[in-house]
């Protein structure tokens, strides 16, 4: 399904242009982060927002309650009021970040630019100890039983 | 059979009319009144069908229509005043040997969870490796969709938790895909009103597939075989307007990933799954109404009849003005019952929380590699079309024999071996297939080859044997192969067309018919189809047709 989601909003890049540097030819394709994915007018799925006046340029800030769902995570209210303030104040100091100048850079996807290698040939191997991957309880015969969980997922 | 639904407001009566059937108002006399027959298509006040001048004023006095719709049977409702805007979302699997980012075999049909390896089961540690393969097929459906491939693309991580996704999160690609900007052109076929329509393609990405649950009563079960599957889901622009168009469409793509050799495009084994996007809003209306999924349809002709129930459903709603329950969501089609029905309403939409996926990295062609894939790729379906259409075959011939790789690689052998082209058709078009139906196989299980049927043709038009033999010998053939030129001298099937064998035979017929000769000299001049079938019979079946057909009639007219 194609997505209609919104990414947790940080700070807006606008403007960026696009810039492909040199890819190695007659490599075929590569896994070298050699390229910079952005182009003109696309937002990339991490991507900073400014904030509005009254606040220090930051984010905002999260919605606990909704984040916790997403997470699977069991929150109490307690919890929820006490941690909202210290959320804030972490995500407004990441604010800070927005007073940089970034027009004219490519967002930082990954922490190294060594990648060479990362593609394989589709060669098939079996996986030898499957039983040690699997679980010995909560089985049905070769499958593995869940709970019944319906209309929440995709596809 | 033309059906006229019309809404009556002020009673508050819906009713379907039939054609003659006479239509009672509650609180009217006994007398009901009669509706002359109903053209078909048309849209005409029912008041307007009334026969007596009083019956019209009574009817108009109480009741208002407030719509009225021709609807053809066979064929959607045609709405006059709405407009069904349709989206198909298909998501394919790739023919790799392997799954996208490992090593386990991404074979159909095996034991459950016997193709699992730490990395597709999501165990913590594991990292994902691209198969190039994957990377291949997928620039080669962005090719054939004629779509800009981009040069760099990345994955990325959508997030959500669910049994069948051990990582829980599904590697896809999200804002930069490796194709974008496409369309593809579909042949209507003349019953469904012909033409040809451009489908616009959104988009075309890399995914991986999530493991395949199934639904006990109090649990589920999960197999993981299939989780780290390969996909390329294509999503087309909101550009069909019917059910039939939307069937055709994804009929195409099915024929293109099979012509490449991208996907089995099998919709029964679920290596093709189609999602469909509907809405519908009043003609001349810029903007677009509420979008329903329709999932859980198995087949074209599925995701025809659900896209027709559908539209019937939201047009229903809107014009019992309930237009407000048409809601933002996903629905089941139910074959059983031939409707779509709603799962559970989500609140408000998924949020999945997107990102770069870390762990893999960029996608990067080189413009050799992509020139490379679009000089060997296999010939597309539209470009066969139009290769059969040059011949001077007609549309629905083409349409048959471009249907399927196989049967269009047999027809193109047989023409290779130099048969004519419509003789060749035909073969294929009536017999061949319909052999092959009957026994339920296709044509790679028989023995029958192009070169054999190339060589029967050319004993039928150089008259060695008649068609009508020519089909006798088919079913050899197709069971057992070999020459046909053999089978026929090996059975003694050679035409007769030789004059004196011809007149010898007929002379018999006649002198052993002297009753049937009478009834011929008086006036029963039908009887020349007894003497030429007494004919045809005598020889076996052999004797040439046309021949005995013209000699006949110069020994009766001789008598005479």
């Amino acid at each position: 399904m194609t997505s209609n989601a919104m990414t947790v909003k940080l700070v807006s890049m606008s403007g960026t242009r696009p810039q492909l540097s040199g890819y190695q030819s007659g490599r075929g394709f590569s896994q070298r982060p050699c390229i910079r994915v952005s182009r003109p007018g696309r937002q990339s799925s991490v991507h900073f927002l400014t904030r509005a006046e009254g606040k220090a340029s930051g984010i905002d800030p999260p919605d606990i309650r909704k984040l916790a769902e997403m997470a699977r995570l069991e929150v109490t209210d307690e919890e929820i009021s006490d941690w909202t303030p210290k959320l804030e104040k972490i995500t407004e100091w990441f604010g800070a970040l927005s007073d940089a100048d970034v027009a004219d850079v490519e967002p930082a996807l990954r922490g190294s630019d060594a990648s060479e290698g990362t593609t394989r040939a589709d060669v098939s191997q079996t996986f030898a100890e499957r039983n040690s991957i699997l679980p010995s309880e909560h089985r049905n015969g070769e499958f593995v039983v869940v709970p019944k969980v319906l209309n929440e997922g995709e596809q | 059979m033309a059906t006229l639904k019309v809404a009556l407001s002020s009673c508050g009566m819906k009713s379907c009319l039939d054609k003659g059937s006479p239509l009672r108002f509650p609180g009217s006399s006994d007398r009901p009144l009669n509706f002359g027959g109903l053209s078909r298509n048309s849209a005409i006040s029912p008041c307007l069908l009334l026969r007596s001048r009083s019956a019209r004023a009574i009817f108009r006095d109480r009741y208002t229509v407030v719509k009225c719709v021709a609807a053809e049977t066979a064929e959607s409702v045609s709405e006059t005043s709405f407009e069904t805007i349709i989206g198909l979302e298909v998501h394919c699997q790739l023919n790799t040997a392997t799954k996208a980012f490992c090593n386990c075999t991404s074979e159909y049909g095996a034991t459950p969870n016997t193709h699992i390896c730490p990395v597709c089961m999501g165990h913590p540690g594991t990292l994902p490796v691209l198969n190039k393969e994957v990377v291949r097929l997928s620039t080669m459906m962005g090719l054939a969709l004629n779509c800009d491939v981009a040069r760099v693309s990345k994955f990325d991580r959508k997030q959500y938790f669910y049994p069948d996704l051990p990582k829980g999160y599904q590697v896809s690609q999200y804002d930069i895909p490796i194709a974008e900007h496409g369309h593809i052109t579909v042949e209507m076929a003349p019953e469904f009103g012909g033409g040809k329509r451009t489908i616009g393609i959104t988009r075309a990405h890399m995914e991986e597939d999530a493991g395949k649950l199934s639904h006990e009563d109090a649990c589920s079960l999960v197999d993981y075989n299939r989780a780290g599957v390969p996909l390329l889901e294509i999503v087309s622009e909101p550009d069909m307007r019917t059910g039939r168009e939307a069937a055709e469409y994804a009929a195409e793509i099915r024929r293109i990933v099979r012509f490449l050799g991208v996907s089995n495009g099998n919709m029964s084994e679920g290596s093709m799954r189609c999602d469909v996007n509907v809405s519908v809003r009043p003609f001349g209306q810029e903007e677009f109404g509420t979008k329903v999924e329709i999932k859980n349809m198995n087949s074209f002709s599925a995701i025809a009849r659900a896209i027709d129930y559908e539209v019937q459903r939201q047009t229903g709603l809107i014009n019992a003005g309930q237009g407000d329950e048409i809601m933002l969501e996903t629905r089941l089609w139910n074959e059983g019952s031939l409707k779509t029905e709603s799962m559970r309403k989500k609140e408000g939409l998924a949020d999945y929380r997107y990102f770069p996926e870390p762990d893999l990295g960029p996608v990067c062609l080189d413009e050799e590699y992509v020139e490379k894939i679009r000089m060997e790729m296999a010939t597309l379906p539209s470009q066969k079309r139009e290769t059969y259409e040059a011949l001077g075959l007609s549309i629905p011939d083409v349409l048959v024999l471009a249907d399927d790789l196989d049967i269009s690689s047999f027809f193109d052998e047989v023409l290779a071996a130099g048969a004519d082209v419509k003789q060749a058709a035909n073969w294929i078009k009536g017999d061949i297939l319909g052999y092959l139906k009957a026994e339920k196989k296709n044509i790679g299980e028989v023995k029958l080859t192009g070169a054999m049927l190339a060589e029967l043709i050319a004993l039928i038009v150089d008259g060695t044997i008649s068609g009508k033999i020519g089909k006798e010998l088919l079913p050899t053939l197709m069971e057992e192969g070999g020459s046909p030129k053999a089978l026929v001298e090996s059975k003694g099937l050679v035409q007769i067309s030789d004059t004196s064998e011809l007149e010898a035979i007929i002379d018999e017929t006649i002198s052993s018919n002297p009753k049937q000769v009478e009834q011929y000299l008086g006036g029963k001049t039908k009887l020349k189809g007894f003497f030429v079938g007494a004919v045809m019979k005598g020889s076996g079946g052999r004797a040439n047709p046309k021949m005995v057909q013209d000699l006949v009639q110069q020994k009766l007219d001789a008598l005479a």
